[in-house]
């Protein structure tokens, strides 16, 4: 069994994400619990490579004494992980979501700079602090980055910007459009991709241009490529905070090719602060791609593993989808 | 108060309450789990007419913290 001793073993004793394993694993254990108990050995080298990898981007982004920055990744953490669990214990008993305006989450978190800066902070250190989003990120790099074709991708909500940079550093060939209706979710993801090196798109050069934009309605025109297709496009964490998730999938569907390869995920019977569309099986999810004219190639079906007492299961899914 | 939150306790973690103490905690009570934690905290933040803040939540190891700091939020010595 993997303990925090162990990780820390197996971690260069000189490295500097040293105080946030610390942080997370001895003063958050309540929240980094089911984190260890998903590792195991042969895990732990890719693991430790993605929290510095982390790190060193948040570090640099936030330009903050190490402390405060773990401070303040943590504290996104705890704020994320407290509402979370408040609201899926509330939904076990309801079976409905809280939220189910769109614009009323808009204004209360999207448009929010406190909220969004601890929502973002939280959900960035979810991919090394909680088990099933961790998982989500190998399978995107694994499934989706891992193959191509590469070049021009489009991504609705990057949030954090983490998918964002790992599609940017899975090929040379690839450049990026992201878009956001949040302006804090635009500024946090150019933040992690300044940090990460990657240059912005000017005149004639750069690899990623971001932009507000409410896309609930189909693509803006602006953001189109040249010849109006994408290759690849990530719609990751966001179709299940939408009222309306066909139009915007149709929309995409529209303005890619034969090839295009897209990643989409979303959840089922989860509950969070910003969720406002409800899937109540896996079987919803897959008919919603059939019918936006999207072929799913891959599947992953992550169970969230809470004793809550609810006859619905909850999962998190992750698809690999083709143009029908 | 501690018999009052004793018996929260046995209801949201399915045990007896005379098998609980003030000294039961997360290592003592095997259904006591972090989505269990923050059962408590509701059932307790409903009973007592109470907020408690993530920092609180993170502070409440054992019943006897629970109970002291539902005493200081509801404003009762007892």
């Amino acid at each position: 069994m993997i303990t925090y001793e162990s990780i820390l073993e197996r971690a260069p004793k000189d490295a500097d994400y040293l105080p946030l394993l610390e942080a997370l694993y001895v003063r958050k254990r309540w929240i980094t619990e089911p984190m260890l108990r998903s590792l195991d050995e042969p895990m732990l080298d890719e693991y430790l490579a993605e929290v510095a990898s982390i790190w060193r981007v948040v570090k640099k982004m936030k330009n903050l004494p190490p402390e405060q920055a773990i401070e303040q990744l943590v504290g996104g953490l705890v704020f994320d992980s407290d509402s979370f669990l408040r609201l899926q214990i509330q939904f076990a008993k309801s079976g409905e979501l809280k939220s189910k305006d769109f614009d009323a989450v808009n204004a209360a978190v999207y448009s929010s700079a406190e909220k969004m800066a601890h929502y973002l902070d939280g959900l960035l250190l979810t991919y090394i602090a909680w088990p099933n989003h961790y998982r989500l990120l190998r399978y995107y790099k694994e499934k989706y980055l891992a193959h191509g074709p590469y070049g021009h991708c489009l991504e609705i909500g990057p949030g954090h910007g983490w998918l964002a940079l790992n599609q940017l550093l899975a090929s040379p060939s690839n450049t990026l459009r992201g878009l956001d209706i949040s302006p804090h979710s635009i500024a946090y993801t150019r933040g992690v991709l300044e940090s990460a090196g990657i240059p912005a798109m000017v005149s004639g050069g750069g690899r990623y241009t971001l932009e507000i934009a409410d896309c609930r309605k189909g693509l803006p025109s602006s953001t189109l490529p040249p010849g109006g297709k994408f290759d690849r496009v990530v719609i990751a964490e966001v179709i299940e905070h939408l009222d309306d998730p066909d139009t915007i999938l149709e929309s995409t569907v529209e303005h890619g090719h034969a090839e295009t390869l897209y990643f989409i995920t979303t959840t089922v019977n989860i509950e969070a602060i910003d969720h406002i569309y409800l899937f109540r099986s896996l079987q919803e999810v897959r008919d919603m791609m059939a019918r936006c004219g999207l072929r799913i190639v891959d599947e992953l079906d992550m169970p969230l593993q809470m004793k809550l007492k609810m006859e619905a299961e909850m999962f998190e899914v992750a698809l690999v989808c083709k143009k029908k | 108060m501690i018999e009052q939150i004793k018996q929260i306790a046995s209801d949201v973690f399915g045990v007896s309450a005379a098998s609980l103490s003030e000294s039961s905690s997360p290592e003592s009570v095997e259904a006591w789990d972090s989505v269990q934690h923050l059962s408590l905290v509701m059932a307790l933040e409903e009973r007592f007419n109470v907020q408690f803040a993530p920092e609180d939540v993170e502070k409440l190891r054992t019943l006897a913290d629970v109970a002291a700091m539902v005493r200081t939020k509801a404003g009762t010595g007892r």
